[in-house]
């Protein structure tokens, strides 16, 4: 079905044998109507053609003959010259008065009884003036014969239709049945297959484009020249007429299936509605309208508020003022006095829109963050000073809860600095103390292998404050972050500048792939670094010995992606997100050296400066990448900036 | 001999610091808060004071104003705060340099002898002839004879580090990326050897800082290239 849909050729097939299926349920039905109306099934065929006859002769004849009768002239050369039979009768009395029919076979017979005879009389009176006057003859009755041959040549050919019409009368409607389901059959098919190309799609073709309004109007248009055409093509000959119906109703056919078919395209594809030039034009004006009203919208929305009530109050009140004026009888001084309230309303309203203005403004200042502003509730009375005193007490109720908020989280950071600072001078002088043992000749060996305990562990402890109070503050982003241009991959390069000493005592061969162009970025150089340097610290402290580390820059969309990838020493039953988090390491026995703060550090930094760290961890491959979105214009004073930003 | 005077509310700070001074070869007074501080200098001859910021009685910045009035031999701030505020306010009111809890021994002892350099030797603020090579702070390039003294003392550095370093010299207080300093110290497109160039910086820094992480003269401006910095403020 799928392929019989698709196939051009069956399509034209198709449209041929339904055009023939068409004319031949055009050429039945006709047949069929015209059987019905002549009762072709009940009748005999002599029965119908002569009703048929009766019909179509009418009393022509007869009058004519009466006429002649009357003039006193011969009847009989009449009929003879008409090639028709006839007989009058006295009316009244019975019997022939004069005939010609002798029983020769005749189609049709047509009789009329009582039928007044007058007869136009002349005379001369005394002045010899002529006078005419009509004297009434006993009534007849005439009955006209008419056989076939007297028929006219439109008579004979309806003759031998009839003919032909009551042989075939059951054959006509099998052929109307059969072809009015193949019609519907071709028809059902030509619509599902409409629109449908090779290879499944449904795609226009040049009628399917054509606006469909103004097919409309052309299709109507078609059928009103072909209605007017048919119309005058009826007072012609029948022949012509024939013509004229078939050429026209087959133009119609085809006019009327594409407009079908393109209408079965259209739902298919769902252009119907849109493809039309009203829908266009009416899309094009709400566009239009659309922009207007917001137009409208916006500078209704610039003008401030008073003004905007003063305008639109006045503009009010003089209307009322004018129509008041012209259209009402009153006399001036109360036309005056009403003028008069007009201004004094304008004025009361004018007034309540100054009130309701300084509380908008107030309003909005809360909402921006403003929480010190408090509304002047001076000259405000009943409703405005109540909702402005609740204005008020929110902004008071806020700016409480905002206060205690910012209180506790300065209290944290307070408390993790002052504990971090008060450690750390009694740990200067363990690690000073420990130092100065150590340049010291202990008595026994062992001594020498504690205080290598006491300096590693001493040593560890510093680092862990320092990490502390750097993850506080980085994590509560209270920490200055001066956002500029970067240059990530000079950064990278730094970095890897930087740990060269280090990748090479650990055994690792650093990899670095940097874009000759440079990939700029915001960020701040300070706190990028230190995220690059605790990414790298865990790399050359985590890696296994003798294997390649991956740095890679790539810039794409707009984004800068830099990724760092090791192998680790260590197995890595841990996901990454995971890791991010305080105080976790990859090794869960906590042995080695670090606070465990390094990622979460790193993650904090990042994010502060607008980026995103994420952690893959696939077997022993451990990836970091930092996602930056890169900028796109050159930031001219960008570089004036970063003088001051060196460490 | 020098006439060094450490002051820290933590005796056994003072205590460890006048070991380390000691077996240097500097006489050590010792003073607990800033008043004591302030007298000792009044009443001494001190040539560098070390003094730590948080302190009972009066703290090291108050002291450090004080000492201001009336002297003005080189200071080194001991701080545990590393905020960059404290760093900035310290150098603000007067201080030569800072060293932060905690520290590492062999650190302090450099920049005392750094600093005790500066003030008795060069009395500061000598400018050598472009021609004969550059001097900042305690760094002098001699392009001549292709020397480099960081605080008196000779450091060897390779052609390449030297080259390097007098780029930098010469366009002190100036942003130079890897590239610009690849071209003009190796001639020609850098075509990803920026890191070299790195990591030449990172071995100039370890011989010519005293902490390269946090160095004083050549500093890393990440994210953008290298600098030297322009000499002292003062």
């Amino acid at each position: 079905m799928k392929k019989l849909t698709e196939n051009l050729g069956a399509k034209i097939t198709a449209i041929i044998l339904s055009f023939i299926a068409f004319a031949a349920v055009c050429v039945s039905a006709a047949a069929v109507i015209f059987l019905l109306d002549s009762d072709g099934y009940t009748k005999t065929r002599d029965e119908i053609k002569t009703d048929i006859m009766e019909n179509r002769i009418g009393n022509g004849h007869i009058y004519n003959i009466l006429e002649v009768y009357e003039s006193g002239q011969s009847v009989e050369n009449y009929c003879d010259m008409q090639g028709i039979y006839y007989t009058i009768e006295d009316y009244k009395n019975g019997g022939v008065i004069e005939n010609n029919y002798t029983g020769q076979s005749f189609l049709v017979q047509k009789r009329l009884l009582n039928m007044a005879v007058y007869e136009e009389r002349a005379y001369e009176d005394e002045n010899g003036d002529m006078h005419y006057t009509t004297v009434e003859r006993s009534p007849v009755s005439v009955t006209v014969y008419i056989p076939r041959e007297a028929l006219s040549g439109r008579g004979q050919l309806l003759l031998n239709v009839v003919d032909t019409a009551y042989t075939v009368r059951y054959a006509v409607l099998v052929i109307l049945g059969v072809s009015v389901v193949m019609l519907i059959v071709l028809l059902c098919y030509l619509y599902a297959a409409a629109g449908h190309r090779k290879g499944g799609v449904v795609a226009l073709n040049h009628l399917d484009k054509v606006p469909f309004d103004l097919l409309t109007a052309a299709v109507g248009g078609i059928a009103i020249i072909s209605v007017l055409l048919i119309n005058e093509a009826a007072f012609a000959s029948d022949l012509f007429l024939i013509v004229v119906l078939a050429v026209v109703l087959s133009l119609d056919y085809f006019v009327a299936l594409g407009y079908t078919l393109t209408l079965a395209t259209r739902l298919k594809t769902r252009t119907l509605l849109k493809n039309n030039i009203i829908y266009k034009l009416w899309s094009v004006a709400a566009k239009g309208f659309k922009r207007l009203f917001s137009w409208l919208k916006y500078l209704f929305r610039s003008i401030p508020t008073v003004a905007k009530t003063a305008v639109i109050t006045s503009a009010v009140g003089l209307f009322q003022f004018i129509i008041i004026a012209i259209f009402t009888y009153y006399p001036v001084e109360r036309t005056l006095l009403f003028l008069l309230f007009t201004v004094a309303d304008v004025a009361v309203i004018i007034s309540l829109a100054i009130l309701l203005k300084r509380i908008k403004e107030g309003g909005e200042k809360i909402a921006a963050g403003d929480l010190e502003h408090k509304i002047d509730t001076k000259y405000m009375y009943g409703d405005f000073k109540d909702f402005a005193d609740s204005l008020n007490n929110i902004n008071e109720g806020l700016s409480v809860a905002i206060n205690e908020r910012m209180k506790s989280e300065r209290f944290k950071t307070e408390l993790i600095t002052n504990v971090s600072h008060d450690i750390k001078t009694p740990l200067t002088s363990i690690i000073n103390y420990v130092d100065l043992i150590k340049k010291e000749e202990p008595e026994n060996e062992n001594i020498k292998e504690y205080i290598d305990v006491l300096d590693r562990q001493s040593s560890r402890l510093k680092k862990l404050i320092e990490d502390l109070m750097e993850a506080s503050k980085a994590s509560t982003g209270n920490l200055a972050v001066n956002l500029s241009v970067c240059e990530a991959g000079v950064l990278l390069s730094q970095t890897v500048g930087e740990f060269d000493g280090r990748l090479n005592s650990a055994g690792l061969i650093p990899v670095v792939n940097i874009p000759e162009k440079p990939v700029k970025i915001m960020a701040d150089g300070r706190h990028l670094w230190r995220v690059f340097d605790n990414l790298m610290n865990n790399i050359c402290k985590y890696s296994q010995v003798g294997t390649r580390v991956y740095l890679d820059l790539l810039e794409s969309d707009g984004k800068a992606q830099i990724t760092f990838k090791n192998i680790s020493k260590y197995e890595l039953n841990i996901t990454g997100e995971e890791l991010t988090e305080r105080f976790v390491r990859g090794d869960k026995s906590r042995n080695t050296e670090g606070s465990g703060l390094g990622l979460s550090i790193a993650r904090s930094l990042t994010e502060l400066q607008n980026g995103s760290l994420e952690i893959d961890i696939d077997g022993d491959l451990f990836k970091v990448t930092l996602n930056f979105d890169t900028v796109k214009e050159e930031v001219k004073n960008g570089q004036g900036k970063l003088r001051e930003q060196s460490c | 001999m020098y006439n060094i005077l450490v002051c820290d509310d933590e005796r056994d700070i003072v205590s460890a610091l006048k070991i380390y001074l000691e077996a240097e070869g500097y006489n050590i007074f010792t003073a607990y808060n800033g008043n004591e501080a302030v007298r000792s200098v009044e009443d001494n001859e001190i040539h560098l004071v070390l003094m730590d910021i948080m302190m009972p009685e009066c703290d090291g910045i108050t002291a450090m104003v004080k000492l201001r009035e009336i002297t003005n031999i080189p200071v080194i701030l001991l701080t545990a705060k590393s905020e960059d505020t404290d760093k900035i306010l310290g150098l603000n009111v007067g201080a030569d340099d800072y060293v932060t809890k905690p520290f590492n021994p062999v650190e302090v002892i450099a920049r005392v002898k750094s600093q005790l350099r500066r003030y008795m030797t060069l009395g500061g603020g000598k400018i050598t002839e472009p021609e004969n090579g550059y001097t900042i702070g305690n760094i002098e390039l001699n392009n001549k004879s292709k020397q480099i003294f960081v605080d008196g003392e000779e450091v060897s550095l390779t052609p390449t580090e030297f080259e390097i370093l007098k780029l930098l010299m010469k366009n002190a207080g100036e942003v130079l990326s890897p590239k610009e300093i690849y071209k003009k110290v190796w001639g020609g497109e850098a075509l990803g050897a920026e890191s070299t160039v790195a990591v030449h910086i990172r071995h100039l820094r370890e011989k010519i800082e005293i902490n390269p992480a946090e160095p004083r003269y050549l500093k890393v401006v990440w994210a953008h290239g290298y600098k030297m910095e322009k000499g002292d403020k003062k």
